[in-house]
């Protein structure tokens, strides 16, 4: 453990942790470029560094854009990757009422606790949390996945369920479109090559969140974002509203590193599930989507607890948790550090290693994000009508970066105009996002699923996460429906 | 700086090894290279193996995209409609690109491109240890036995490990139940954790799991035997000698119609330089693929035998859209 | 907050979107039950790709339904003049520019096609009465927008993210 810390003080660490945390950050933040963009081309430009070094980098990038995506989310609706939509469902709330610095600050804070409780469970627990990886066969997730269907319903619950409930099932009928990998069907592409690709999430998530944005702004002709006036907000002030939070902040931290750890799954679903979790048991669930700092808190805890979690299985089982950690194992491995059960005995250092660079990168990103408060308010300042090239152009740019399709384009085109549709309609969005998060998964393991049940029925009974899961997912309709009888809405109440 | 110094010193010494008949393709911007898989996959970690290497001997950045969708043809699709001045590559099977005007999801077949083969990958058939299975024999009497209580992880038909499979099941005349994953790592995994009692997908996908005793491996499908490290996995043509060949090759292409002097310049340094790539033999000594550098011809003879399989495989599932006879491809 | 407030307007939207979601589940439906199963194949029948999106699209249109019902039993609960002034005049130019653009993009250098549309922009939306120094003001910014999206951001991904422009 010291020996890591050791060989990683140098001058060359400082000056790598500050610039790739840095660089995160912004591609973080800029609509469309994600965390798995920002690995996948620093792993080209890292080839010529010394190994650790490179890692180094790498995670560092990861660490600043997953946080850097909360920036957008709080200041323009925008949520720059998709594991900060739950984000913006309160930071932007916030940011319209003139509280845009504290938005800001407590999703620092909360990103850097989640970032060290996430590390410090990778450096302790990681053996056992990769056992917790391999306990995740199809029935876990389909029923995490129905979990998070749950968490669909539960986020428009306040508003009007019936659209809440039809953009999430619009956004699974969405995952649909494309060929499938068991048979290799296209399903409804119509012959076409583009639809049998699929739609991305990606080009999807900035349509629907910030194309329709900027239309719907030209429609209310506002000269500002915001027009209340910018309140300040002090550090001290903050950290009092994590520590007022303290039970949210524990909670969403142990989501995270759960969600992390499973493969294939990583911080967007983590940040949902603490996001649902922290509404359904809040005290003021009529806060939630008005800005409640309790969801903001459970968001960013989450997604950034998730992160370090997601390395884990990459490191022992050599399967990543998410897929910005599938960039990273590549590059592991191009540097020869070969991740896999063998590691905690080859290469016990490098566990410890990976454990200090995370610990720096969230520091890093911290002291950054503070730094970068006050001038990212001046954004909020700009008028609008100089703001929406700008932002239209990241739009259109950033989706194409990631696979260089000019099909991805049309469909930030496609979903801008359906956002804008369906938010005139008052239908959330964060739905239809989670449904295409979510439509692939649950559709691949319900029928793996359904073929492993038919073959041994009883097998399910000896599967205590899978049990666990659907005691959650009852526990969450029944209770869900006794607890606030009142506010719920009849789906038929004569007077709408 | 040095590193920079390093570089060109590097360049330059390739450079003068070139033969002065061929015109030099010297480029001046970065090179695309499309992997149309997702990132950490099979492809993906051998390009940006040798990516790193082939930098120096180009004289400029390699910039690896991930592309994916539709096994593969989104990606392919996308090289075909960038235009043809050698700046934009794609990777993947050489068997995948082989067969996908039969399977009916491109108009394209391999005649259409210059292979530059760069490992080839074979599968591994192992099994979960609690399975108390230790033989091929025991594997194909399991089969026969339990039918469909016993299930097969692959990545899906097509994938390789589903091809290798399909391989088995033909030379032992038995029809093994497949489970279908969402890649290779999750075929694995779901070995491992005992969801499924066996898996056919690729030696590289399955060494760490196979060197920490996870996994119990049986025999390479393929001729040649696999060595991990330490571990020496036989070839499974002992116990089934009429195996279709089941091998795939990874490597990089370029549209048949970019300039010739890309090709030319390539062609000379491909060779040289994957042979000498250190991450690249790294890679393929301890995670169980064959460095194979080879192109032109000589890739595409290496690579004809396994995309005939694959396209008679595919018709006589039903699973093609046209015969193989139409595009030449005999029967093996 | 329990009562939604309704106007007559949303409600119509809402019969319109009802009607178009119970087309799009009864398509997909369809859809989904046409789907091959593979079973000639030897695959599983529980594996078949129609099941889940059958289900997915019969929720819809079962949704879709509901909404129909319900826009059609409600009565609007605020009057036309409560629900915010319906703008669409500016909305409509702004997603015209935005297609032009987009479906420019890779007919034409990206640069050129982004000038294109801020210039198109600033027309439409700034106000360009005012004094001279107002003027002024508003021909800098919007000269600096342009050079910024039509330049400095195309270029950032050409040379730093190395992203080949369409």
């Amino acid at each position: 453990m010291i020996d890591a810390l050791i060989g990683l003080l140098t001058f060359d660490t400082l000056f790598n942790v500050l610039w790739a945390t840095l660089a995160g950050i912004v591609i973080g933040a800029l609509p469309g470029l994600t965390a798995t963009m920002g690995l996948a081309l620093m792993t080209s430009l890292t080839y010529s560094m010394e190994g650790n070094q490179a890692i180094l980098v790498l995670i560092c990038i990861y660490i600043g854009s997953i946080y850097g995506g909360s920036r957008s989310a709080i200041l323009l609706n925008i949520p720059g990757t998709p594991a900060n939509a739950a984000t913006g469902l309160e930071g932007h709330p916030m940011a319209l009422r003139g509280e845009a610095a504290r938005a800001l600050g407590l999703a620092t804070v909360a990103s850097l606790t989640g970032g060290l409780i996430g590390g410090i469970s990778l450096s302790l627990i990681s053996p056992a949390l990769a056992d917790l990886a391999l306990g995740f066969g199809s029935f876990e997730y389909f029923f995490l996945g129905i979990m998070g269907v749950i968490v669909a319903g539960r986020m428009t619950s306040a508003d009007d369920p019936l659209k809440g409930w039809l953009a999430g099932f619009l956004g699974l009928a969405v995952a649909m479109i494309g060929q499938e990998t068991m048979h290799a069907y296209p399903r409804y592409a119509f012959g076409n090559l583009n639809l049998s690709g699929g739609i991305g999430l990606i080009p999807a998530m900035v349509g629907a969140f910030g194309v329709s944005e900027l239309l719907l702004s030209l429609g209310t002709g506002e000269a500002k974002l915001v027009k209340a006036k910018v309140k300040s907000a002090s550090l001290l002030s903050i950290l009092g509203d994590m520590i007022r939070n303290w039970v949210t902040v524990v909670r969403s931290s142990v989501i995270g590193i759960v969600v992390g750890v499973i493969p294939g799954v990583g911080e967007d679903i983590a940040s949902w599930i603490s996001y649902g979790a922290a509404r359904r048991l809040s005290k003021h669930p009529e806060e939630f989507t008005k800005g409640s700092r309790d969801g903001l808190i459970a968001a960013e805890t989450a997604n950034s607890a998730a992160l370090p979690a997601a390395i884990i299985p990459a490191l022992t089982l050599a399967v990543p948790g998410s897929a910005p950690a599938a960039v990273l194992l590549a590059a592991m491995f191009i540097h020869n550090v070969r991740p896999g059960p063998m590691i905690l005995i080859e290469n016990p250092v490098f566990i410890s290693t990976v454990f200090w660079i995370i610990i720096f990168g969230s520091i890093a990103m911290a002291v950054m994000g503070l730094m970068l408060t006050r001038p990212l308010l001046y954004v909020l300042k700009i008028p609008r009508e100089f703001l929406t090239p700008v932002v239209f152009t990241l739009c259109v740019l950033g989706p194409y970066a990631l696979t260089q399709r000019i099909f991805d384009i049309y469909v930030v085109l496609a979903f801008g105009l359906l956002g804008y549709a369906l938010r005139m309609m008052r239908y959330p969005m964060a739905p239809l996002i989670l449904g295409i998060i979510l439509g692939g998964m649950i559709d691949q393991n319900l029928r793996r699923g359904l073929m492993l049940f038919a073959r041994d029925p009883m097998d399910i009974l000896t599967r205590p996460i899978a049990l666990l899961l659907i005691m959650i997912c009852i526990a969450a309709i029944v209770i869900g429906g006794k607890a606030r009888p009142g506010k719920r809405l009849g789906l038929f109440s004569g007077r709408v | 700086m040095k590193i920079k110094t390093l570089i060109t010193a590097m360049a330059a010494a390739t450079l003068l090894s070139v033969p002065a008949a061929l015109a030099e393709w010297k480029p001046d911007k970065p090179i695309t290279v499309i992997v149309p898989y997702p990132a950490g996959g099979v492809t993906d970690l051998a390009v940006r193996a040798v990516a790193a290497d082939l930098e120096p001997a180009l004289g400029t950045k390699l910039v690896v995209v991930n592309t994916p969708g539709a096994n593969g043809s989104v990606g392919t699709q996308a090289v075909m409609d960038a235009p043809r001045d050698g700046y934009t590559w794609l990777s993947g099977g050489l068997r995948d690109l082989g067969t996908y005007k039969i399977a009916g999801l491109l108009d394209t077949t391999i005649a259409d491109w210059h292979p530059f083969v760069i490992a080839s990958m074979s599968s591994v058939l192992s099994v979960n240890p609690d399975s108390g299975i230790n033989s091929v024999q025991e594997f194909i009497d399991r089969v026969k036995a339990d039918g469909d209580k016993f299930l097969v992880a692959t990545a899906g038909p097509t994938s390789s490990g589903g091809q290798a499979l399909a391989a088995i099941g033909v030379a032992a005349g038995i029809t093994p139940k497949q489970i279908v994953y969402d890649g290779g790592n999750p075929a694995v995994i779901a070995t491992v954790s005992g969801e499924a009692q066996a898996t056919t997908q690729l030696g590289l996908e399955q060494s760490e799991m196979i060197r920490a005793g996870r996994l119990k491996p049986l025999a390479a499908i393929g001729t040649t035997d696999i060595v991990l490290g330490s571990i020496t996995i036989p070839s499974i043509v002992s116990d089934l000698p009429n195996l279709p060949p089941a091998e795939n090759f990874v490597g990089i292409y370029l549209p048949a119609d970019v300039p010739q002097e890309v090709v030319d310049t390539l062609q000379t340094v491909w060779t040289q330089t994957l042979s000498a790539s250190k991450s690249l033999n790294e890679l393929c000594s301890t995670r169980g693929c064959g460095v194979k550098p080879i192109s032109g011809d000589e890739a595409m003879a290496v690579g004809a035998p396994a995309i005939a399989s694959a396209a008679w495989g595919l018709y006589d599932r039903g699973q093609a859209t046209m015969s193989p006879d139409e595009l030449g491809i005999d029967r093996p | 907050m329990n009562e939604l407030n309704y106007g007559r307007r949303l409600i119509a939207a809402d019969l319109l979107a009802g009607l178009a979601f119970l087309v799009i589940g009864i398509g997909a439906l369809v859809a989904a039950l046409s789907m091959p199963t593979f079973v000639d194949r030897g695959a599983d029948p529980l594996t078949a790709p129609g099941i889940f999106p059958a289900f997915v699209s019969a929720v819809i249109m079962l949704l879709g339904a509901v909404l129909v019902l319900r826009s059609l039993r409600s009565r609007a609960t605020s009057s036309e003049e409560q629900d915010a002034p319906l703008n669409l005049r500016p909305v409509a130019i702004g997603l015209v520019l935005m297609t032009v653009a987009i479906l420019g993009i890779g007919k034409l250098p990206f640069g050129v096609v982004m000038a294109g549309f801020c210039i198109a922009y600033f027309a439409a939306f700034v106000t360009w009465r005012g004094s001279r120094v107002e003027i002024i003001r508003r021909l800098t910014a919007a000269l600096v927008t342009t050079l910024i999206a039509a330049t400095l951001i195309p270029l950032a991904f050409e040379h730093i993210f190395l992203v080949r422009l369409p």
